[in-house]
């Protein structure tokens, strides 16, 4: 009896045993095929990631080819529909033609959403196998995996990977096209207002001068004889004037161009606020004799570190626009001095102000302000190329209207005070 | 030079501009020549041996200011640059590399020749150096280092004086802020634009210098000039 109990012990255990490795096994395998499904997913997650990170079609499609090729091993392609066709936009390791078997294998996956090429039942001699990257609404391109040497079958886990990679895709490239799309409209209108306002800002500032110029000169020329002597200088008076307004205006229409393509490169040296101020108001002050310019200067005014010439023009434009529209003004001012940590210029007048409901747009390229009882005067351009030039120095422009007893406008240009440079100046300042 | 009329050469290709500035010029007092290259004005250099030279950078056969490093490696005659206005950098090329001043175009023909006499005179001063220079009431001693502006005397620090020496040196010319940071402050300093800042600053308050007679004026993006 010992035995047949030895035995079905043993038996047990043997049972046990094999259960217990079997169960051991499937634990294992279990345990591999949850890393394998946490690895996919991380992988999927970190796709997801990037493609919402990519800022443009090119960035997203570089990160699509570039997943597909990690995953497969295969060279992988990208072609996206261009002018009627489609056309290759990206590929790893790269690529820029296809032959015309692999073109009309894309294409067909591109007009029909179903997979073709290579191991496919569509064009199967071709070398590639594409996969079309569908949204809910339509075909927006086409992903292709070149079949390779060593493993010529494209395997079905791979290809459903593949599918899920595209569904994600899809889902981003239509987001992009549409958001590309709607900025592209909104640019596009931008840019005809602009060339509208320029068109009527360059037919009326050219051609009024021009017209000036043109009717003296041509009058001098032609009855020369005629004329007395006062008539003859003030037509010469006239031709001077007009053609310093078009070199003022074009100077205007080139600083703003260099403005609207980024080509403003400021120098950042350093400068004194008043030695700028002064050399602005003497600028003005040279042409404009009926109001005097009073500066005042701040006590102690620090360096500035910003670029002469565009400070300056920033000047001269708000003291011109004061003597120019601050109808009325009797007092001009220009002043610089420091306030919280910044270095503050400050242009005055004392006319009639600026109604309330234009101080917001008064930045705006080719706004002015209209008055009921006269015609807009300048091009619009002057104080939107003052803000231009004093954001690409890093400073702030600001109006205030009215200043004092419901009269006056005032510019307010600030820079944020630096650190200054070398202690010797310091001393040589103290003598 | 006094005897005869200065000689004048033009060098530009548009044939309006030189078409006007002959007829100006030569209504003013000078004998004008006219090229319109850079070979031509280097022959015309030469040959004609010019007085003072209006020179435009833009030139269709080459860069203008190979023509200024021809006449520089000749001499010292005057050399007034035509340039535009937003063009700063070519500006302060031309006169690191000797012009003498320039005009922004387009420009008045009273602008034009009030800086060609400057830079004769500029010119004839040099040859026959003066001891004591004076401009309105301001007097500087060179030698005995001496400022006045009429009666009252005015006391600078070395550095300061060193400045107006500079000046002095050169009045009438626009000098980069290169060439004043070099000369003043040393070869080291020469993008310090911070000593010349102060310095000009200072130099103007003791100078009383006021808005309408800054005495040295400064010359927006390009650098100082000595009245």
């Amino acid at each position: 009896m010992d035995d047949w109990n030895d035995v079905l012990t043993l038996s047990v255990f043997l049972v046990i045993g094999v259960i217990t490795g079997l169960l051991a096994g499937r634990v294992r395998d279990q345990a591999n095929a949850a890393q394998a499904r946490a690895d996919a997913l991380q992988t999927l997650f970190d796709f997801s990631r990037r493609l919402s990170a990519s800022a443009t079609p090119d960035a997203l499609l570089h990160a699509i080819v570039l997943q597909a090729f990690r995953l497969s091993k295969l060279n992988a392609i990208a072609l996206l529909p261009h002018a009627g066709d489609i056309e290759i936009r990206y590929a790893w390791p790269p690529e820029d033609t296809l032959d015309a078997a692999n073109m009309a294998a894309a294409r067909w996956a591109m007009q029909h959403g179903e997979p073709a090429g290579h191991a496919t039942a569509t064009l199967p001699s071709a070398t590639w196998h594409f996969r079309p990257i569908r949204t809910a609404k339509k075909t927006v391109g086409v992903l292709g995996l070149r079949q390779s040497q060593s493993d010529p079958l494209l395997r079905r886990d791979m290809l459903q990977t593949m599918d899920s990679i595209l569904d994600q895709s899809a889902v981003a490239i239509e987001r992009l096209t549409l958001g590309e799309e709607a900025a592209r409209v909104e640019a596009m209108a931008a840019t005809d207002r602009l060339r509208t306002a320029l068109m009527s800002s360059v037919s009326h500032d050219l051609r009024t001068p021009l017209t000036t110029i043109m009717g003296s000169a041509s009058t001098l020329r032609q009855d020369q004889a005629k004329l007395p002597e006062g008539a003859k200088d003030e037509l010469l008076l006239a031709i001077v004037d007009e053609t310093k307004r078009l070199d003022q205006y074009v100077t205007n229409l080139l600083n703003m161009s260099r403005l609207e393509a980024g080509e403003l490169k400021p120098r950042r040296e350093w400068l004194d606020p008043a030695e700028v101020l002064e050399s602005a108001a003497g600028r003005v002050a040279a042409r404009a004799s009926h109001v005097a310019i009073d500066t005042r200067i701040g006590p102690t005014i620090p360096l500035l570190r910003a670029d002469f010439m565009l400070l300056e023009t920033v000047l001269v434009n708000l003291l011109d626009n004061a003597l120019k529209h601050g109808e009325g003004a009797e007092h001009v001012s220009a002043s610089v001095k420091t306030h919280n940590d910044m270095i503050v210029f400050e242009v005055v007048d004392d006319g009639v102000g600026i109604p309330p409901d234009f101080l917001d747009r008064l930045f705006d390229r080719f706004f002015r302000v209209q008055r009921s009882d006269s015609q807009p005067a300048g091009s619009g351009l002057g104080l939107s190329i003052c803000k231009g030039f004093v954001e690409a120095m890093g400073g702030r422009i600001e109006v205030k209207s009215p200043v004092t007893q419901g009269k006056g406008a005032a510019f307010v240009v600030s820079f944020p005070m630096e650190a200054q440079p070398a202690t010797e100046l310091a001393e040589a300042q103290a003598q | 030079m006094s005897e005869r009329k200065p000689r004048i050469l033009v060098i530009d290709d548009e044939p309006q501009i030189l078409r006007f500035l002959r007829t100006s010029l030569t209504a003013n007092g000078y004998e004008v020549i006219e090229a319109g290259t850079v070979a031509d004005g280097r022959a015309l250099i030469n040959k004609e041996q010019p007085d003072v030279i209006v020179l435009d950078l833009g030139l269709p056969d080459g860069d203008g200011k190979d023509v200024l490093r021809h006449v520089r490696a000749q001499g010292e005659t005057p050399v007034l640059i035509l340039s535009a206005r937003d063009r700063e950098a070519e500006k302060v090329e031309a006169l690191d590399l000797g012009a003498d001043d320039y005009v922004n175009k387009p420009f008045g023909i009273e602008e034009l020749t009030a800086r060609l006499r400057a830079a004769l005179r500029h010119r004839l001063r040099q040859q026959g150096e003066q001891p004591i220079f004076k401009s309105g009431d301001l007097s500087v001693d060179i030698p005995r280092r001496i400022v006045k502006r009429g009666e009252e005397l005015i006391h600078l620090t070395p550095k300061e004086f060193d400045l107006l020496r500079f000046f002095v040196k050169h009045a009438g010319k626009v000098l980069t802020q290169r060439q004043i940071l070099q000369e003043v402050w040393g070869p080291a300093h020469t993008s310090d634009a911070e000593y010349l800042r102060v310095y000009i600053g200072q130099l103007r308050r003791k100078l009383h210098a006021t808005r309408e007679n800054p005495i040295i004026e400064t010359e927006q993006g390009v650098g100082y000039r000595l009245k």
